[in-house]
């Protein structure tokens, strides 16, 4: 009887073949609920869906939140791609882009999360997907070309996100840009300071503050207003910073040349001429003045600081006496003093290997940076040439140990695993890897941007953390004389300001941030390779999104954000630095759009000088010779 | 490079950057070379005591001498260079440079004149040619 009965099952099975499990529609169903950072619901905004790759967005449709702040939307399922767009640090081969936040009544009260939050449709009918927005002020911004012309439309698409807020230093604030109603979107009860890069005449277009006059821009209450002149507040904001660094530098005894009292004086006018006219153009018009005036002030102030903070910190005093074998001193006796080798390092990546042409060590290179990434470490070892240059005095370095960016081959060893095999491969890869070199690399970037979600694998910020102390431990272990590196892109925070992603990432911010946390949880034993490269030579390509330009910095701000970075105590490696060979970013240039052998040497000695001067700085490595 | 004459203490000063330097400083009996480590943000003072510098020299170079000796195969009246040089090293752990100088000069030559034993057998063969040469001329000349 129980034999019949199986072959019943066996041949209804057989007769009316189906699947268990789910069956994919062909729509799919997004719902839930919008709230502020109270937890209270918020009402009357805008979740709009596009497509998951673009451009260009395609545009699915959108719903607005009800009195409890619940929406629900309902969209074909969108196609399979095979070239996935990375959230969260995985790949998303099916599903949408959200914006959330745009109020239907045009009243801003919550931030607009603008292109930063993906949901993965992949195997799912119904999705339930809530916001967290944080309440937020407006700051409208009065801005004026430099011809004189309001600006009603900031340019958006690919740059909207240049503009970004940081506090008084460079430590990163979300928050948001809304390009064509040129408002910014700022959060309550914080200090805002507003980085934006912005053409200055006669100086170039770098990235410029507007700090409200040392203050911050603070709001209180959600949908709080404010009108700025923009030009006025960036001129009042940097001369601030001018005026208030001469004075402390001044009462530190470093000393100044006569030319650069008179400028800060000038600037000083033009700021009170700005200041005391109330048509907007023509207060912009002082404004670009002042700002042009302070901005190269600020520049020879730094530079001259500079020179005096060479001479106090990258020197020792030496007293040599000769005395004869019965200890009597010998006078007049003609001595000569050679310096055969620098304690700073200076060096050298050639893209591709190659090692450091003779040239350069004669040069003073003392340092070559070797590019060992996952597949350069994987098949047979690259032809090095380690005796020679070493027996000429060359250390040697390598980048490239952990890489988990879209576009990194490593990546694709570590997808899917759980926690703590991931762990395991990259203490087993790097310690392999840094044993394996033990004899001749001193340098090792042991883990690349740790700081930011789109490179998270997927994994909490407590569990990046662990695989960076893994990859330090593992670097240690196998070669407890190496110095084991964190590698930062943008330390200014520009990269983590636009690459935030959901409303609910706790992992993206600043470099500076993130090497103080890990301080703070006492991993120790690290430097920070901090990327300081300027004008676009080459792209950051994320491997699936649009290229993000690199916009240009003044040297004033480059001076001081280095000196942030030294509160931090670490041992500070710049591993990249070059010279713009040309122009391909529209965010920026310094001094001259077209750049001639005058102005990249300019560039290079006043980058070098300033970050020799600075006592935590151990490397300047000249990234990339190329050009 | 930096050129400079000591001053009645047998001083000179400067402020240079970190890293490695050679001294040289020039002498009636030769050249002499040292090297020191300049450290950031420090006053350090080191003393070059000439005779000692003179003294690790010769040594040095008495070392060499012996090395090369043997990588040659010159060990016949080797034993006296090496002796030699084990005595101006104890001279200079008992800060007795002039001694210690002398001591490894005389290791030096020594070290120099060390022979190969190849020596004996081509001497003797030598020696036995020429007796032969000798012998057959003498014979020529009573013939």
């Amino acid at each position: 009887m129980k034999f019949a009965q199986s072959l019943l099952i066996l041949l209804i099975l057989a007769i009316f073949p189906f699947h268990v499990g789910v069956v994919h529609a062909n729509s799919v169903e997004i719902h839930g609920y919008v709230n502020d950072d109270e937890g209270k619901p918020v009402e009357g905004v805008f979740v709009e869906f596009f497509s998951l790759n673009g451009p260009p967005w395609i545009e699915y449709g959108w719903a607005t939140t009800d009195s409890r702040g619940h929406y629900e939307f309902s969209l074909e399922r969108p196609e399979w791609t095979g070239t996935p767009r990375f959230f969260g640090g995985l790949p998303i081969h099916e599903g949408c882009d959200v914006n959330v936040g745009w109020p239907a009544n045009d009243q801003w009260k919550v931030m607009w999360v603008p292109s930063a939050a993906v949901i993965n449709t992949e195997g799912m009918n119904t999705i339930e997907q809530d916001f967290v927005l944080m309440r937020i002020g407006v700051l409208k911004l009065a801005a004026y070309s430099s011809e004189g012309v309001l600006i009603h439309q900031f340019p958006e698409s690919n740059y909207l996100s240049a503009m970004y807020t940081t506090d008084l230093n460079w430590k990163v604030i979300r928050s948001s840009f809304v390009s064509d109603r040129g408002i910014l979107l700022l959060g309550l009860n914080v200090p805002n300071v507003v980085n934006i890069p912005w053409e200055v005449p006669g100086f170039g277009k770098v990235i410029l503050r507007a700090d409200n006059g040392g203050k911050g821009f603070i709001f209180t209450r959600p949908g709080e207003a404010m009108v700025t002149n923009l030009n006025y507040e960036l001129a009042r904001s940097e001369f601030g910073v001018l005026s208030e660094h001469y004075k402390s530098y001044v009462s530190q005894g470093y000393s100044f040349s006569d030319r650069l009292s008179l400028g800060i004086e000038k600037a000083a006018s033009l700021l009170d001429s700005a200041g005391s006219v109330l048509d907007g153009a023509r207060k912009a018009h002082y404004s670009d003045l002042c700002l042009n005036q302070t901005l190269w002030v600020n520049e020879d102030m730094e530079t001259q600081k500079a020179l005096q903070d060479i001479e106090k910190y990258r020197k020792g005093d030496v007293l040599l006496r000769f005395i004869d074998e019965n200890g009597q001193p010998l006078r007049n006796m003609e001595v000569e003093v050679n310096q055969v080798s620098h304690d700073f390092l200076f060096g050298s990546l050639v893209e591709g290997g190659g090692g450091i042409p003779g040239l350069l060590v004669q040069g003073g290179m003392n340092l070559e940076l070797l590019q060992l990434y996952w597949s350069q470490t994987k098949g047979a070892a690259p032809h090095l040439h380690f005796e020679m240059f070493k027996k000429m005095g060359v250390h040697f370095g390598a980048e490239g140990l952990v890489v988990t960016e879209p576009s990194s081959t490593m990546l694709s060893n570590l997808l899917d695993l759980p926690f703590d095999q991931v762990k395991s491969k990259i203490y087993d890869h790097v310690h392999l890897v840094v044993a394996k070199y033990a004899e001749y690399l001193d340098y090792w970037i042991a883990y690349h941007n740790p700081h930011m979600k789109m490179h998270s694998l997927g994994f909490s910020k407590e569990q990046i953390t662990d695989l960076v102390k893994t990859a330090i431990g593992a670097v240690r272990e196998a070669d407890p004389t190496a110095q084991a590196l964190i590698y930062f892109d943008h330390p200014c925070g520009f990269l983590a300001a636009m690459a935030f992603q959901g409303t609910d990432d706790d992992l993206t911010t600043d470099p500076y941030t993130f090497a103080a946390y890990l301080t703070e949880i006492g991993i120790s034993n690290f430097g920070i390779a901090l990327a300081m490269i300027y004008g676009s030579e080459d792209e950051y390509n994320g491997g699936a999104g649009p290229n993000v330009p690199y916009p240009f910095r003044d040297l004033s701000s480059i001076s001081r954000i280095l000196d942030w970075y030294g509160t931090l105590s670490v041992p500070i490696y710049i591993t990249e630095f070059n010279v713009p060979g040309n122009f391909v970013s529209p965010l920026g240039y310094w001094h001259k759009r077209s750049w001639d052998e005058s102005l990249k040497s300019e560039w290079i000695e006043k980058f070098y000088t300033i970050a020799f001067s600075k006592p935590n700085v151990r490397m300047v490595t000249y990234w990339g010779q190329s050009t | 490079m930096l050129s400079m004459k000591t001053d009645a203490n047998g001083g000179v000063q400067f402020r240079g950057f970190a890293g490695n330097y050679t001294i040289t400083i020039r002498t009636k009996n030769g050249t002499l070379n040292s090297t020191i480590h300049v450290s950031e943000q420090a006053s350090q003072s080191f003393t070059i005591n000439l005779g000692k510098a003179n003294a690790e020299h010769a040594i040095t170079k008495a070392t060499e001498a012996v090395s090369k000796a043997k990588t040659e195969g010159r060990t016949i009246l080797l034993d006296r260079a090496e002796s030699l040089l084990k005595e101006s090293q104890k001279a200079l752990s008992e800060e007795n440079y002039g001694q210690a100088a002398v001591l490894a000069e005389e290791a030096n030559q020594a070290a120099n004149n060390a022979v190969t034993w190849l020596v004996i057998p081509v001497t003797a063969v030598v020696g036995a040619v020429l007796f032969a040469v000798v012998l057959l001329r003498k014979r020529a000349k009573k013939a």
